[in-house]
Order: structure tokens, then sequence, then C-alpha cells
């Protein structure tokens, strides 16, 4: 018999429930289980007692508490409930109604960026001058030319002066753009240098049999061997070299016999003016006017032996 | 089972029950006191749905005058077991001394029940059943209420122990 239906047994027991069968089945169990015994020996006990009409009676007279509806069982839970959120509701209000202190926080606040207006420097519709002012006059200048070129071309210096000095008269006195910075200034040279020299030229000489090949840089050319000078156009521009003119396109290669050099060293001048039209070769005047390139010339050394 | 076993059977029973609650002697005497009684008085007696209770009642009256007798300081000897008129419906002052220090004893513990073990007495000694009990409390089974009965009735016993003695 198990510990459960033990008590079961002795629980219905002591209700009167069971059947003749089961309280047999009970009593020769209690004597073979000392526990047992014992057990239904303290229940027997105690139901005499209980049949004690005095204690029935007072037991049955005895008012029952009333069961509590549920409204009494959550009684205290409501009313815990509602305190807390009294409490909370005050303490809320009190936040509420305090004034909002200032929070201080730190911040890093970084520059305003200045927004730097561009210089409008009124620039020269063309970067020509009088071919009279042709001598240099800063050494660092020419030094730019000459890394570009290794030549004097007076058109270029000239028109680094002009830029030079139309962009030092445009900017305001005091600013930084009065005085470009030297990179700026060098850049702006080298622009107007290759700008000023809107053609290319190399000394070409014929060969025995009949064919040109170009001379190398300072080479020299053979004596008794005709020579030209070819001029390759960057632009539309107008050449002259010597009494010779041409109209140069871009890409276009021209060119100009020199005949009767005779042994030593020779400076072929070579001047060009920008052009638009094929009847301003006759005028360079007109053509210096009418082009986008400026006028400048080229003082070209070939040495014949 | 025969008379003879099942007497031998209890005489075995109530002296480990009685030895555990009293003295090694007085568990010998009350035991061999309610056998020569169940002998004597009972001798028609031969089945055991009749011999136990009737034995549990002579063993229980024995303990609560043993008791009764220890706390009567200076004052020995075993009780006149022929002298206990069992049997008899009058009134014996004896037993009714132990009726009511019971009762007295009853009332207080069921005084100090809670309101659930109060309830299920009364329903009790109303003749409820145990299905009808689980019904009116609306416990989810029937072995629910037998534990809530056993706890119920462990509280009650332990005011008897002027009967029961001391537990083990």
């Amino acid at each position: 018999m198990t510990r459960e239906e033990r008590d079961q047994l002795l629980a219905r027991y002591n209700n009167g429930e069971l059947s003749p069968v089961e309280r047999e089945k009970l009593f020769s169990e209690a004597l073979q289980d000392q526990e047992l015994f014992d057990l239904l020996f303290e229940d027997e006990t105690l139901n005499e007692a209980l049949a004690d009409p005095e204690v029935r009676r007072d037991l049955m007279a005895a008012p029952l508490p009333r069961r509590a509806g549920w409204h009494e069982r959550w009684r205290w839970p409501v009313l815990a409930a509602l305190a807390v959120s009294v409490v909370a509701g005050v303490f809320l209000i009190r936040e509420q109604m305090e004034p909002e202190k200032p929070v201080m926080v730190a911040r890093s606040v970084p520059e305003p960026v200045r927004s730097i207006e561009p210089i409008v420097a009124p620039m020269p519709d063309t970067l020509s001058l009088p071919p009279a002012r042709v001598e240099p006059r800063r050494v660092d200048e020419v030094a730019v030319a000459k890394k570009s070129e290794k030549v004097a071309e007076t058109g270029a210096v000239v028109a680094m002066d002009a830029a030079a000095e139309s962009f030092a008269a445009a900017a305001p006195a005091g600013t930084p753009a009065a005085a470009p910075a030297a990179p700026a200034r060098m850049a702006m040279m080298a622009r107007a240098v290759a700008a000023a020299v809107p053609l290319e030229t190399r000394f070409e000489v014929q060969s025995g049999d009949g064919t040109w090949r170009s001379l190398e840089e300072h080479g020299a050319a053979p004596a008794g061997r005709p020579v030209r000078l070819a001029v390759v156009g960057r632009e539309v521009v107008a050449v002259r070299v010597g009494s010779e003119r041409a109209l140069v396109r871009p890409g276009e290669t021209r060119y100009f016999p020199l005949p009767g050099l005779g042994v030593g060293e020779h400076e072929i001048r070579i001047e060009w003016s920008g052009a638009t039209e094929p009847d301003a070769v006759s005028t360079f005047a007109e053509a210096g006017r009418s082009g986008t390139a400026g006028p400048g010339s080229r003082v070209l050394r070939l040495r014949v032996e | 089972m025969q008379r003879d076993a099942i007497l031998s059977l209890l005489r075995e029973r109530i002296l480990a029950f009685a030895a555990s609650r009293l003295r090694s002697a007085a568990a010998e005497d009350l035991a061999q006191e309610t056998m020569l009684l169940l002998h004597e008085k009972y001798g028609h007696l031969d089945r055991l749905e009749d011999l136990l209770p009737v034995a549990f009642r002579i063993v229980r009256f024995k303990m609560a005058a043993h008791v009764r007798k220890r706390a009567r300081r200076g004052e020995a000897g075993a009780a006149d077991v022929t002298e206990v008129a069992l049997a008899s419906p009058d009134p014996d002052p004896e037993k009714a001394a132990v009726a009511a220090e019971t009762r007295e004893a009853l009332r207080a513990a069921l005084a100090g029940l809670g309101e659930r073990c109060r309830e299920l007495l009364r329903l009790k000694l109303a003749g409820r059943t145990f299905a009808e009990i689980r019904e009116h409390f609306g416990a989810a089974s029937v072995n629910t209420v037998y534990t809530w009965d056993l706890r119920c009735r462990n509280q009650l016993k332990a005011s008897l122990h002027h009967i029961l003695g001391d537990r083990p």
C-alpha cells in the first residue's frame, strides 16, 4: 500500500466512507504496519474526541467566517495599487512643477568658414602689346620662359608682363591677391608663354637623294645643301619669315626656304600674328586685331658648316 | 485470520506504540493489561474489525490514565483494569475527567484552526462525503481534500497529547 493510498483510506475511514472490505483491508494492514497502526490509533482517538456532543455542538454552532467575495479578496491589492498610483502621481506632478534646470552641455563650435569671393580681375581681351616693349624686366620670369622654350620670346615676356600687371592692378591693395604666390605666378607665366607662341619651328635640310630631314637641336646644316624652315601651327596664325608670308592653321606645316646661307652662324627672324582670314596675311596689323593669338617674334639661330 | 493470530499481532503493535510514547516498563504493562481485558471481557469478539476498535479504546483509556497518573506526582501504581467499566454505560469519574480534559483541549485546538479546516470539519460532521466536500470547495481533485483533511487532523491530534502521549 502506497502512502497516498494509506492516507486516502485513513481519511475515508475517519469520515465513515469505507466499505467493509476496505475497512478489513485497512485493519489488516495496520496489524502489519506499525506506522499505520499508530496513525489509525491517533485518528480513532481524535474521532472519539470529536464525537463528544459538546465539542460537536460548539463546532457546529460557531459562526464560520463568511467567505470573502471577490471584492473583498481584491480589496487590499486594489488599495495597494491605488496608493502606489497616488504616490507616483504626486511625484510626477512635483517633478513637472519644478522649474527645469538648464542643462550645461559643452559643445565644440567650428569656426565659420569664410566664403572667399573670387576676385574678378578685368582681363584684357588680348595680351598683346606693341613689339617695342621686348625687353624682359624680371629675372625670374625670364628664367621661366627659358625653361619652357629656352629662347627669348619677346611676345611671351610681354604677355606675361601684361598679365601680371593687369592682375596686380585689378586686385585690391593689401589683399593677398595683390602679390600672387610664386607657384601661381609661375604657372600663369608658363600659360602665357604657351599662348604667346602659337607655332612650332624646326630647320630641315635636303639630303642628296632629295628628301628633307630635320636638324637636331643645335645641329649644324651642311654647307651647299638647301635648307628650309618648317613652321607647324598651333593656332591660326599669319607667319612671316623674311619676305615670305603664309597663313598657318593648327596642325598644318608651312615651309619657308632659306636660300643663300653660307658657312657660319645665321639668325633667322620669324614673326607671327593671330589671324582668322587668309586675306589678313597681307597685313599684319589687321591680322593682329582679328586673330586670337597675339603678335610675336623669335630669332632662330642656324649654323652652317 | 484466527483470533489468536490477531491478538498476537495486536499485542505486538500495541506494545510498539506504547513503547514509543511511554516508558518501556509502562508500555509492557499497558500491552499486557489490554490483552488481558480483551481476553476476559471481549472474548466473544473474534473478527479484526471488532477487536481493533475495542483495543484502541482500551489502550486510549489506559494511556490517558497513565499520563494523568504520572502527572500526579507521588502517586504510583498501576490502575486496576478490572475496575475500568468499559462496557458499562454509566459515567465513570476517571473517564469523565479524561473526556473533560479532551474536550477543553479540542476546543482550544479548534479555535486555532483556520477557516478552511473548520469548515471542512463541519462538513464532515454534517455527514458530507469527500466528493461533496471537494465540490463545495471547488477543489481540483478529491486528493486535494484528502491532503487538507490530513493537515487539519494533524493539528487537532497535537492537542491530544494527554491521551496520545508525546510523539517520538
